[in-house]
């Protein structure tokens, strides 16, 4: 059976949107539903907004991202997400080693350098 | 509450139920991240939130079923490796006074042993029976109290009734004493009904909660 582009897609983010989750925290602490949003604009990397709190929840615990609760101007305080030292390690690692590999999966797809 | 907030309430409540197999730390920081997120969706609308709001918030969560999936996909190697049906750490015990036997079995220890508590033994039947219903989750708060003190005392009333009008049948007719126990039956039956058709109802759901995660884990 072929799967179908969801399942393909399902495949590729583990492993992947957790260092996407961390680059968005770079430039500074983000609040859970200003991620979502951000990461979910193109709909490629993550399904529904909802499945981004449990993996929030494991680099918390793996010590990648701490949380702190800051005031809004709207609504009732919010925890904001920052990306710790480890965590930008983590990061550094993954970007070391994803060009290489993105760049391998182009080449056996075929596809043209840009 | 306005409808639309009870459509959020009610998408966290089925995500509160479907997540019950995780770990409860894990699972409350999802809750408590998906509430979050839900309170900021609403505060940014600026106005109180029409059924198309909550319609375009909830969507964009995605189904408390892609959460879930998501969640268990996220479960420590340790923890998934035991299985959707396995218990949470140190919740063995409590997920095994989930199941569809305990109403009857903890109900029915209540009322005979209630019953005849006068005779001793059967304390031992009530303690087992008050140690089921506070440890099962099938039946909270005040089902817990009405379960556990009220439902053995009524009871032991019962019998304190039935003794009693062996008695007056041939002694007289009905005293205030009757009255009591003939209420006290009543109240004990309708107390196990009550906390019966609830802890069923809630056993229930409970298991086709564990059916839909083992089989959105088997999908996964």
């Amino acid at each position: 059976m072929v799967p179908g582009e969801d399942a393909i897609l399902t495949n590729l983010r583990r492993g992947v949107l957790e260092y996407c989750v961390l680059a968005s925290l770079r430039d500074g602490a983000s609040y859970g539903r200003d991620i979502a949003r951000g990461l979910a604009a193109d709909g490629v990397l993550i399904g529904g907004e909802g499945t981004l709190y449990p993996l929030l929840s494991r680099l918390r615990r793996s010590g990648w991202v701490e949380t702190s609760w800051q005031e809004s101007s709207a609504g009732p305080p919010r925890r904001y997400y920052t990306v710790t030292r480890e965590g930008e390690r983590a990061l550094e690692t993954f970007q070391s080693a994803w060009t290489p590999f993105r760049t391998a999966v182009d080449t056996a797809l075929g596809a043209e350098e840009p | 509450m306005t409808e639309p907030i009870e459509r959020t309430a009610r998408y966290q409540d089925d995500l509160a139920r479907l997540l019950a197999a995780l770990e409860p730390v894990q699972r409350a920081e999802v809750l408590d991240g998906v509430r979050e997120h839900i309170d900021a969706a609403l505060a940014e609308v600026g106005h109180a939130p029409t059924d198309a709001d909550v319609d375009r918030i909830l969507g964009e969560l995605g189904s408390p079923g892609m959460v879930v999936e998501a969640a268990l996909a996220e479960r420590p190697a340790a923890e998934g490796a035991a299985g959707v049906g396995a218990a949470p750490a140190g919740g063995s015990w409590r997920e095994q006074l989930m199941g569809r036997w305990v109403p009857p079995v903890a109900l029915l220890l209540l009322l005979v042993g209630g019953a005849l508590m006068l005779w001793g033994f059967p304390l031992l039947l009530v303690a087992v029976g008050i140690v089921m219903v506070v440890a099962s989750p099938l039946w909270v708060g005040r089902e817990q109290l009405w379960a556990a003190i009220a439902l053995p005392l009524c009871s032991s009333m019962f019998l304190g009734h039935m003794l009693f009008m062996r008695w007056r049948v041939w002694l007289g007719p009905f005293t205030p004493a009757d009255i009591i126990g003939i209420f006290c039956t009543a109240a004990a039956l309708v107390l196990v009904a009550v906390l019966w058709v609830r802890g069923a109802r809630r056993a229930r759901r409970y298991r086709r909660d564990d059916r839909l995660a083992a089989g959105l884990e088997q999908a996964s």
